[in-house]
């Protein structure tokens, strides 16, 4: 099997059609389950309610009762006089009874006037009190009911999706699959999916407001292919040329501690990108070990401390930082972006950071001299997909593919993606991928499915086997790299990798794009078109994946994290991004510089 | 000559309430008429100059619209046992979408909130929203997130009073289902109640592009057509049917067009072959006929059971299925030759191999049947 072979092309128009008569048929079995019948949600306060307002009507009842009984007690004594007063006692009462009550109404309206203001003020200051007391209780419970909500109340009131939401989520995985490998358009998808997800919706198998879905649906794209683009994370790549010149960078690597709020923490400043929209620094800060279990519930003081950042230059003009980024209890990261962008020719910046001396930041540093190689790429997405997930299989961490088996089937999602890949035409029979995937399901005993029963396993790659030894490790290298270099344009593509950063389980990465596709994880599923990857001078295999991103403008910031742990043998690491058609590898020394 | 596409339809009436008053809407010879509006097309005219417009007339422009929508197919029914209802509570829904108080999200300045989620590798919630608040700054939370913390954020948007008019039911189906598809916790500790925050003009653009008009309209019109009923329903496919058939004014078009033709046949032939000849529905297999006659239509003996595989034209939709004429005593009708409503002229299949035969139908307002042979 050569290389060209392995990465054709798929049929999209065979794909497709393969898709939607999938979808035709999840429809009908659909159908032939029952009507859903959505949780009565707030039945229990409805009830509440109705009990309230009956006990209040009694109430009501029972005082106009005791006036009329008052009042009839007036106008039988007056009355004994009459001859015929008997009589018309209950006509009295009746005539003299929206009087009573209109005084009554009048009565209670002057006294609530009298003890409004008072009562208000008593009843806001108990208000805050109890608001106070539950806030902290709140707090001091907070474990004890987690943890008796996850013991007793989850399952009982978990959200039981309707069952036929398994036909649509195991077509929606299928689409997100395929668009993901460029076998389907991403209009595609959303056609598909919107559209089996109004049919049930409007057939009362799922939720009806699913009609009004933001996925939009519907061959509106035959008439306007340029039309509506549905929900906006569901933006297409946005493909655009870079602009003239590169982005530039610098490594800075400079680490510092300060204080924030009276806590001791590190800072560590990773690189300098400029770019046309404005200069960014890489940024980390790490709470002390024994402050990283506690329950950092409101982060608007590492936020705001992060915003009052602030620098000069060697021209004594001051900059301000915006923070971007975010953070949990061990440490928070992000970019600083410098506001103005420092001019051209300036020579060092000093950084303010909180409870922190000025720290120095060269702007004339060279670049680092790393090897780059650019050449084709060689493996298709779908292989791509196919052999990631297989890799993850192995090391027992299956990818979480959305995929509830129909029937009795315990396989894997991933053989019934597999299958359904063939039996679309994405991959053939003979594809190195689907080959090493029947070798991973021998290998852990498992049976493919019957469309890919006839499949010859082939060898297992050494660096798959290196990978899945591997997985789990907690042996990392603790430390940070600046790698500060600008690789070539991929596919319009144009990368800055900014800092690494190594811990003892995994490693992350801080990444500027230009032109990067987006959403990088339509429904759970992987953008495989453009993807990362990295492998260590000892032949170990990394998986690369993306923690999260921010998207301004075309220019992306990405954060990849990289798994298993760094092998602490390792001396390089290639990091690899491949397009549709280019491949770039940047081997970077692992030098690590102790920064957190 | 071929019988127009609509020949084999009676027609069809719905009322609409339209200015304070019940109006007629009437389907026939293909057309959709508002009977209580005698100068429907000199309004349609001054509405689009800008005029008032009335729901019956808006429900004839949208039928114009939607003549062509291949969303009709794939919504729409696929056999007359398969009954659409489209609830009350989502009409109301859509007074909103078109009364423009629904793209909260289209303003940046309004206050707002959207919450999607996906499911990452790790069995965690990928977790995106973004949130104006009232001083104007836009907060993203993206990242990985699980759902307790989404819980937290949930309950801290509502305190703030960010989550105000926009769909709270929406997000809240959103939070659940994601929620629901967590099979494990977060395995990293560093991503653990990981917030994301980012300055105003990160989001400028997200925020502008949200819940875009010309989406929720072509969507809300839709919705309204199928609640017209099964009768409306059927002829309105028929008449996506035709448009994107060899006859049709899309015919030249129809090649983008074919894996969702190709599926709309299927979703359609599976049911009406499965009643014909008892056989399983995902046995049936059906490709798009190009050329002159009616197509093939072929049944292979696998064991048990039988696999059905045919082609037919696109317009067989439009004229045969849609006036539901697909079966008729135990006849697979394959094509139309000549139609008036009650009664028609078909080439029909006794069994699958066999040669069409010519029958004389009629229907009898409940269904059709043979009248001759």
């Amino acid at each position: 099997m050569t290389a060209a072979s392995e990465h054709a092309a798929p049929d999209r128009e065979r794909a497709e059609t393969y898709l939607r008569l999938l979808a035709e048929a999840e429809l009908r079995r659909a159908l032939a389950m029952p009507e859903y019948k959505p949780p009565r949600e707030r039945m229990l306060g409805q009830l509440v309610g109705l009990l309230a307002r009956r006990r209040l009507m009694r109430r009501r009842r029972a005082l106009v009762q005791r006036a009329m009984q008052q009042q009839g007690a007036g106008s039988v004594s007056a009355g004994n006089q009459n001859s015929h007063a008997s009589q018309s006692v209950p006509l009295a009462r009746a005539i003299a009874a929206p009087a009573v009550i209109r005084q009554a109404a009048r009565s209670l309206h002057s006294a609530r006037t009298a003890v409004a203001a008072p009562a208000a003020t008593m009843l806001s200051a108990a208000a805050r009190a109890t608001s106070q007391f539950g806030a902290r209780a709140q707090e001091a419970t907070w474990r004890l009911r987690r943890q008796f909500s996850r013991r007793f109340l989850r399952r009982r009131r978990g959200y039981e999706p309707p069952p036929a939401e398994a036909c649509l989520e195991r077509v929606e995985t299928l689409a997100g699959v395929f668009a993901a490998v460029g076998a389907i358009a991403s209009r595609t998808e959303e056609d598909v999916v919107g559209g089996l997800r109004a049919a049930l919706a409007a057939r009362g198998r799922i939720e009806q407001d699913a009609l009004l879905d933001y996925h939009t649906f519907g061959g509106v794209a035959v008439q306007s292919p340029s039309g509506p683009g549905g929900h906006p994370m569901r933006r297409m790549a946005s493909g655009t040329a870079a602009p003239a010149g590169p982005p530039r960078t610098i490594p800075v690597g400079a680490s510092a501690s300060g204080e924030i709020e009276g806590v001791r923490v590190r800072f560590y400043l990773g690189v300098l990108v400029f770019d046309r929209s404005g200069v960014t620094l890489t940024v980390h800060v790490r709470f002390p070990a024994e402050l990283q279990e506690q329950d950092h519930g409101h982060m608007d003081p590492v936020y705001d401390a992060l915003n009052q950042i602030s620098a000069v230059d060697d021209r004594s003009a001051t900059y301000r930082a915006d923070f971007s980024g975010g953070g949990g209890s061990a440490e928070w990261y992000g970019r600083l972006r410098m506001s103005p962008a420092p001019p051209p020719g300036v020579r060092w910046l000093d950084m303010t950071l909180p409870g922190a001396p000025p720290c120095r930041l060269r702007l004339d540093a060279p670049p680092r001299d790393l090897r780059i190689i650019t050449e084709p790429a060689t493996t298709g997405a779908a292989d791509h997909f196919l052999d990631d997930d297989t890799i993850q299989l192995l090391c027992s961490e299956p990818a979480d593919l959305r995929w509830v088996s129909d029937g009795d089937c315990d396989q894997p999602p991933l053989f019934q993606i597999a299958g359904h890949f063939v039996a679309a035409g994405v991959l053939g029979t003979d594809s190195p991928s689907v080959r090493r995937l029947a070798a991973a399901a021998a290998r852990l005993g498992a049976q493919l499915p019957e469309s890919l029963a006839g499949i010859e396993p082939t060898d297992l790659p050494a660096d798959w086997l290196s990978t899945v030894s591997r997985a789990g490790c907690t042996d990392g290298p603790t430390g940070a790299i600046p790698i500060a270099v600008v690789l070539p344009e991929v596919d319009g593509v144009q990368c800055v990798l900014g800092d690494l950063v190594s811990e003892d389980d995994m490693a992350s990465m801080q990444v500027y794009a230009r032109g990067w596709p987006e959403p990088r994880h339509p429904r759970g599923t992987r953008n495989e078109q453009i993807w990362w990857s990295a492998r260590d001078n000892l032949g170990g295999r990394y998986f690369v994946g993306e923690g999260g991103w921010n998207d301004h403008n075309g220019e992306t910031d990405l954060d990849l994290e990289i798994t298993p742990a760094i092998n602490p043998q390792a001396r390089a690491l290639d990091i690899i991004l491949t397009g549709p058609t280019t491949q770039v590898t940047v081997s970077v020394p692992l030098d690590w510089q102790e920064a957190l | 000559m071929n019988p127009a596409w609509w020949a084999a339809f009676g027609p069809a009436e719905a009322q609409l309430r339209c200015g304070g008053a019940q109006h007629r809407l009437r389907w026939a010879d293909g057309t959709l008429h508002a009977l209580d509006h005698p100068d429907a097309e000199g309004e349609l005219v001054l509405g689009a100059l800008g005029g008032d417009t009335s729901p019956c007339l808006d429900m004839i422009a949208a039928w114009g619209k939607h003549c062509d929508d291949l969303a009709v197919l794939a919504v729409g029914p696929r056999s007359a046992a398969d009954v659409l209802t489209i609830p009350a509570s989502v009409l109301a829904e859509l007074t909103a979408v078109s009364g423009g108080g629904y793209h909260l999200l289209g303003n940046p300045a309004a206050h707002a909130v959207s919450i999607g989620g996906t499911v990452s590798q790790h069995s965690s919630v990928s977790f995106y929203s973004a949130q104006a608040s009232r001083s104007g700054r836009v907060r993203s939370h993206h990242g990985f997130q699980d759902r307790d913390w989404i819980r937290q954020v949930l309950t801290r948007l509502r305190t703030h009073g960010s989550v105000l008019a926009l769909d709270q039911r929406r997000i809240r189906r959103e939070i659940r289902a994601t929620a629901s598809r967590l099979a494990r916790p977060r395995t990293s500790p560093r991503a653990r109640g990981w917030t994301g925050y980012a300055p105003v003009g990160m989001h400028a653009r997200l925020v502008a592009g949200w819940g875009r008009p010309e989406v929720d309209e072509a969507r809300a019109e839709l919705i309204r057509l199928l609640a017209l009923g099964a009768p409306f329903q059927f002829r309105l496919a028929a008449a996506v049917a035709h448009v994107w058939s060899a006859d049709g004014a899309n015919a030249g078009r129809s090649d983008r067009a074919r894996p969702t033709l190709a599926a709309a046949l299927a979703g359609r032939l599976a049911p009406a072959a499965a009643n014909w000849l008892d056989i399983d529905p995902d046995e049936v297999e059906v490709n798009v006929h190009d050329g002159v006659g009616w197509g093939e239509l072929a049944l292979t003996k696998t064991g048990e059971t039988g696999r059905l595989t045919a082609r037919l034209p696109v317009g067989w939709l439009a004229s045969v299925w849609a006036p539901g004429l697909a079966v008729v005593d135990g006849h697979l009708v394959v094509s139309v030759l000549d139609a008036t409503w009650p009664a028609a002229r078909v080439l029909a299949l006794r069994a699958p191999g066999s040669d069409p035969v010519e029958l004389a139908v009629h229907h009898d307002k409940r269904r059709w049947s043979i009248t001759s042979r």
